[in-house]
């Protein structure tokens, strides 16, 4: 259809339109516990996602997810929430904390009666890990809290939550790609336009609540771990809505990524006696850390890395990462204890480290930061009248939502939790929203068009630069200005690249515009959001000046809880900073204060 | 072998598949399949022969769960086609 041809007035009349009671934006396990509360209680649920719901990146997560269940060492949830505290640098606030850590034995309970195949201890329990972070009586010995279906826990709850949505009879909008909200004068977020991939006509879902859950967005560095959907759609599309984003200077890092690839190699190959080595064969960890050497902490080994590279001792042609030297441990140890990272290597580094060392460099791993929420899932923002006001309709959960359970660093197993119990909360308050507001508004043309004009910019012809060019860019120089090594000079100069490369995005064309699986066009409205959540995270780092969980600043190198114990909020319109207060009162027992974090 | 009951149960079953509905397919919920089957695809897809390109596109219509424990050898393909041009994607990624 030649949209572009037609009048304005004809063109938003003649997109398609559906109607659904919820809106649901991506089928991660956040999406898909959601949409299963609502569907459960017979509200219309319509859920969107980029790709088929089973290859979300949940898929990923092959840990486990943590709850006290104690069964295999003695456990309570006021431990896990001591620990999740204490793991976020006292960021998160400890009222959704002890919602979640008290909700976990519930929903992992119910995860297991629907199916999920957990591992099992010898008495048939629910099998649990020990997790870094972990610990018993506040601070004590080890706790094993982190539950497994073997090493595909994510995958097991996606396909469980898939399977029951169907059942649910969840309407499912599969390959559509969601451009930006919808809104009417007041504010009221009122569903979203889309954009049904293979025929690449737009389609707007008119609902009485919008729910985002499109993941986090690793894909803002060159070396992560994500997979490539992880883009940021539903941050972009927040920002564009006059919301701003939380907390996006707290990126987890990894030190040991697979260097150009991004994927991790565990912490495990150093503990069996892996090193690293600079381009002169140096052992460098010994100058930073002389104690704890290769097994420093991952912020401390991760500026090292960078450091080495940056002072000209890295490997490789471009001298762009270091070696991580395994073969002294000898073949056999290799290919007894560590035979995932011999063929993780092999392929994606073409080394075998029994012969060769494994080139390596830190990888972006979690996002902490995201759309700020309260402990039902309510979108909220601050106004005049109060730090946080709700956005009526609209809701975020998971990854790309900042509740905050995570604060300034996120312990392995808690983000899976996060997914069920805050995906259920938004479940259960949308459904107490539709009772009380049982029809649709109106939607104003006005904002059907500034969202079309997403979509029709890129129908622009002739010479530019090309999408792949500048995410390329985009990437390297927020890997350079914005990664492990932070101080004022680079955040700087990294806000100044940033805001450079957002004025360059208007002059990018794509060469194919073809209409029917573009994928191109796909990848450049991804280009936007990566963009929009870039400039977020560059800003608010430059702005935190002090060290706390995942952000460290060389310069600013201890937390600072006088002046910095509160949210940032960074705004689109005028790349504007805000702040909030971080919420130390949890709902029922006392506050954890804030207090050193040694492990 | 439960290919052909995959291929049943999966969104890609149609039996010609546009180049870009191919193209998106490769975007997986992991990184590692990601690289093993979207940068095989962009630069290798078009050289293989019909019938590999055949079975490239019921390997992109498995579960990313069983393609990953191919990838680190928990388990094997039971179709030697599918071992076959598996393996090529793997030794293409390293190369
Ligand atoms: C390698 C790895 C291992 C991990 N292991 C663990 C672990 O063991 N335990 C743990 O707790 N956490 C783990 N995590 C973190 C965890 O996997 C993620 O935080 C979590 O899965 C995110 O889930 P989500 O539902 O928020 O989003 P995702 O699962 O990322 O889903 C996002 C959804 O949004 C859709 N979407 C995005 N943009 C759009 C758009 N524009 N239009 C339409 N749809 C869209 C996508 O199609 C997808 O369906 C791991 C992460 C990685 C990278």
């Amino acid at each position: 259809m030649g949209i572009k041809n037609l009048t304005i007035g004809n063109r938003m009349n003649s997109i398609p339109r559906r109607r659904f009671d919820s809106l649901v934006i991506g089928a991660g396990g956040a999406g898909l516990r959601a949409a299963l509360q609502l569907a459960r209680e017979d509200a219309k649920v319509a859920v969107v996602s980029k790709v088929f719901p089973t290859r979300s990146h949940t898929v990923a997560a092959q840990g486990g997810v943590n709850a006290a269940l104690a069964n295999v060492l003695p456990d309570n949830w006021h431990w896990h929430m001591y620990d999740t505290i204490k793991g976020s640098d006292y960021l998160a606030d400890q009222d959704a904390v002890e919602y979640m850590c008290r909700a976990a034995s519930h929903l992992v309970y119910e995860l297991e009666h629907t199916g999920v195949p957990f591992s099992r201890t010898q008495e048939g329990k629910i099998y649990q890990r020990p997790f870094g972070g972990q610990s018993q009586d506040f601070g004590g010995a080890q706790a094993a809290r982190t539950c497994a279906a073997a090493d595909r826990t994510g995958h097991a709850i996606l396909h469980s939550l898939y399977q029951q949505n169907i059942k649910s009879q969840t309407n499912f909008f599969d390959e559509y790609f969601a451009i930006d909200l919808l809104k009417n004068d007041e504010g009221l977020v009122l569903g979203a336009l889309v954009l049904e991939i293979e025929t690449g006509e737009p389609l707007i879902i008119e609902s009485k609540t919008t729910l985002l859950a499109t993941g986090g967005v690793g894909r803002i560095f060159r070396t992560n771990t994500n997979a490539r959907i992880n883009t940021g759609d539903g941050m972009g599309m927040a920002l564009r809505a006059g919301i701003p984003l939380q907390d996006m200077e707290f990126f987890q890092f990894h030190p040991t990524g697979i260097a150009g690839k991004g994927m991790l190699i565990t912490e495990g190959v150093r503990g069996e006696g892996g090193y690293l080595i600079n381009k002169d064969g140096e052992r460098f960890m010994e100058k930073y850390a002389p104690n704890a050497k290769d097994l420093a902490s991952r912020d401390v080994v991760s500026r090292s890395i960078y450091t080495e590279v940056k002072e000209g001792r890295g490997v490789g042609e471009q001298g762009n990462h270091v070696l991580l030297k395994l073969d002294h441990l000898g073949a056999d140890v290799i290919k007894s204890r560590l035979p995932g990272i011999r063929d993780m290597a092999r392929t994606f580094a073409n080394v075998d480290p029994i012969e060769e060392a494994i080139p390596i460099y830190p990888t972006a791993h979690y996002t902490m930061g995201g759309i700020p929420t309260n402990r039902f899932g309510q979108v909220v923002v601050p106004t005049d009248k109060a730090a946080e006001e709700t956005i009526e309709g609209l809701y975020a959960v998971g990854e790309c939502a900042c509740v905050s359970v995570h604060g300034a660093n996120r312990l392995g197993g808690n983000s899976l939790l996060d997914l069920v119990v805050f995906g259920r909360a938004a479940g259960n308050d949308i459904i107490k929203y539709l009772k009380n507001n049982r029809n649709h508004k109106p939607l104003p043309a006005q904002t059907i068009e500034s969202a079309m004009h997403r979509l029709t910019r890129w129908d622009k012809k002739g010479e530019g630069e090309t999408v792949e060019s500048l995410r390329a860019e985009l990437q390297k120089e927020m890997e350079d200005h914005c990664g492990v090594f932070r101080t004022e000079e680079i955040l700087s100069e990294g806000v100044k690249k940033m805001e450079a490369i957002k004025a360059r995005l208007p002059d990018v064309r794509l060469r194919d515009h073809s209409r029917v699986f573009n994928t191109a066009r796909i990848e450049a409205l991804e280009l936007e959001n990566l963009v929009d959540v870039a400039v977020a995270t560059v800003h608010s780092a430059y702005t935190r000046k002090e060290s706390r969980g995942a952000h460290s600043r060389v310069d600013y190198p201890i937390r600072d809880d006088k002046n910095w114990m509160k949210h940032t909020l960074f705004f689109r319109a005028g790349s504007r900073i805000d702040f909030k207060p971080v919420r130390l009162k949890p709902l029922s027992v006392e506050s954890f204060p804030p207090k050193e974090r040694v492990y | 072998m439960d290919i052909l009951e995959q291929l049943q149960n999966s969104r890609v079953k149609k039996t010609e598949l546009s180049r870009g509905e191919l193209r998106w397919a490769c975007r997986r919920g992991m990184l590692e399949l990601d690289i093993l089957l979207g940068d095989f695809f962009d630069a290798h897809y078009d050289t293989l022969d019909a019938l590999d390109q055949k079975i490239f596109e019921t390997l992109v219509a498995m579960p990313d769960q069983l393609l990953y424990e191919y990838f680190t050898g928990k388990s094997s393909p039971d179709d030697l086609n599918i071992a076959r041009v598996f393996k090529k994607i793997c030794n293409a990624a390293s190369h």
